[in-house]
């Protein structure tokens, strides 16, 4: 299995959305990680936020107002990495015994207030049990 | 033996269904002569696999759809009345077309024995089927959860039956009593099988399953285990099924912040391999009549953490034996109980073992000799 920063609890809360969990088939050593948010579609916006690192446990903390950027006002898909220096770690969760997460682990949604309705900021397991966070406009 | 299994629908899914088909292939497997008759038919085929020498065929084919009753029909209903009570919970099945071809089936016959599966099916044989043949009712629910109508019915006329067969020995004893002079037996249904691969109690997994709906009782397992998160924040509960209730449920997961614990896992195929993994089975049911997943759990020597509910649990396991059994809807004592045995896997080992010793009684080699000779008696009264 590829290195990657393994998940294992999600809490989308208090308008944070904030990830625990273990880095995975690398040493995380004494370097500065970060966690990357990529937005899939228009490629380009990143976001990239400070995370703790305790031995090869790590926390990382998303601010949810951050997620609308103005190329994509509508909706999109944020794609969570862990980097420092050149490195890409892809957030997901693949040590467990549960396939199909996107069904199984579900979370809830946050609701920004915005023009009458709300954006939803919602984190979720992709098809390859890697973790994103959605973003949409609606009632 | 000539031996006839009336079904309501031998084509369809559910506990009923699978332990009568799994009867009826032991019969027919032990050299007797056997009839399944599904009293309609939704389906091309059986859910379940039927033995090749079981003779399986269907009183009122409905594939096409059910017919609405004529007006003659509806006539006659008013004037006399259902021959099925209303609370029967099948009572849809029984259109006037569906009890005349039950009951005109069941005046047919003569000799063996009839076997019915139901309420509404035994109270049509109790009145219908002729004297010279055996009949037998079995019961698969406890008599407190049937309602009014079918309960003042079913003390009315259950007296026709050579035999009542019930699952639990509560049951037994409460259909004894409302019963006086009526042969009452009790015979469990059984597993498939007992040889299963056994938990080794290394994941930190709690299982629960069942249809998604009020009577299992999820709604109170929710907050037992928020309970065992605050104790044991590592732990998992997995709750296997489907059903109405997954929205709700999925909302009260939410609010009790429970989303990286408790998991709706939907249905699988390999339940057996799930059971073996997890370390700890939770039922949490408002009322049962022989609850076979916990009986498959602990052939898999998993300790059970249980309400005690009407009926079932205790019938099959001793309180601190196979597991731990508290009062029926304390989800407070239900969360306490199961944290405390997480906390214990020495516990756990030895009720997992018990477990294993105790479901011996469910394996089809002890159940299915009951009936067996259950059926043999009553066919040499009758000589």
């Amino acid at each position: 299995m590829k290195p990657h920063a393994e998940v294992g609890q999600v809490w989308p809360e208090n308008g944070r959305v904030l990830v625990l969990g273990s880095f995975h088939g690398l040493a995380a050593g004494e370097r500065t990680w970060q966690v990357t948010l990529v937005l899939r579609e228009p490629r380009g916006p990143e976001l990239a936020y400070p995370v703790t690192v305790s031995g090869q446990a790590f926390e990382a903390s998303v601010p949810i107002a951050d997620l609308v950027p103005s190329e994509a006002p509508e909706k999109g898909v944020w794609d969570l990495y862990l980097s420092a220096d050149g490195t890409r770690l892809r957030v997901g969760r693949h040590l467990d015994d549960i396939r199909d997460k996107t069904s199984i682990m579900v979370f809830p949604a946050q609701l920004i207030p915005l023009d009458g309705g709300f954006m939803h900021v919602r984190p979720r397991y992709t098809v390859n049990e890697n973790l994103s966070i959605d973003y949409w406009y609606g009632t | 033996m000539r031996l006839r299994y009336l079904l309501l629908h031998a084509y369809g899914m559910g506990g009923t269904i699978r332990t009568v088909i799994n009867q009826a292939n032991a019969m027919a497997e032990a050299g007797h002569d056997v009839e399944v008759v599904s009293v309609v038919r939704r389906r091309d085929r059986p859910q379940f696999a039927l033995d090749p020498r079981v003779a399986l065929s269907a009183l009122v084919d409905q594939r096409d759809g059910v017919r609405p009753p004529s007006l003659g029909a509806r006539v006659v209903r008013k004037l006399r009345g259902r021959a099925v009570p209303a609370g029967e919970f099948a009572v849809d099945y029984f259109t006037p077309q569906v009890e005349r071809a039950v009951i005109s089936y069941l005046a047919s016959l003569s000799g063996g024995v009839v076997i019915t599966t139901r309420p509404g099916l035994n109270l049509l044989s109790a009145k219908y089927t002729r004297r010279g043949v055996v009949k037998v009712a079995q019961e698969h629910m406890n008599l407190a959860t049937h309602r009014k109508d079918v309960r003042e019915a079913l003390l009315r006329h259950y007296g026709a039956f050579d035999a009542v067969v019930v699952l639990t020995e509560t049951d037994r004893k409460e259909y004894e009593q409302v019963l006086p002079g009526v042969r009452v037996e009790r015979i469990p249904n059984a597993v498939h099988t007992v040889d299963q691969r056994r938990s080794e109690q290394n994941n930190k997994v709690v299982i629960a399953a069942g249809r998604l709906v009020a009577q299992k009782g999820f709604d109170m397992l929710m907050p037992a285990f928020a309970e065992v998160v605050r104790r044991h924040p590592d732990w998992q509960l997995r709750v296997y099924g489907t059903g109405p209730k997954k929205d709700r449920l999925r909302k009260q997961i939410e609010k009790l912040r429970l989303y990286n614990n408790v998991f709706l896992m939907g249905r699988t195929e390999h339940f057996d391999e799930e059971l073996a993994k997890a370390s700890l089975f939770v039922l949490s049911s408002r009322f049962e009549g022989l609850p076979m997943v916990m009986i498959e759990a602990m052939s898999h020597a998993l300790p059970i953490v249980s309400f005690d509910c009407p009926t079932g649990p205790a019938d099959v396991l001793t309180s601190g034996v196979e597991g731990v059994l508290v009062p029926p809807g304390d989800s407070e004592a239900l969360g306490r109980a199961l944290a405390d045995l997480i906390g214990d896997r020495e516990g756990r080992l030895r009720m997992g073992a018990a477990a294993v010793r105790t479901v011996q009684a469910y394996s089809p080699a002890s159940v299915m000799p009951q009936w067996e000779s259950l059926y043999g008696e009553l066919l040499a009264a009758r000589r």
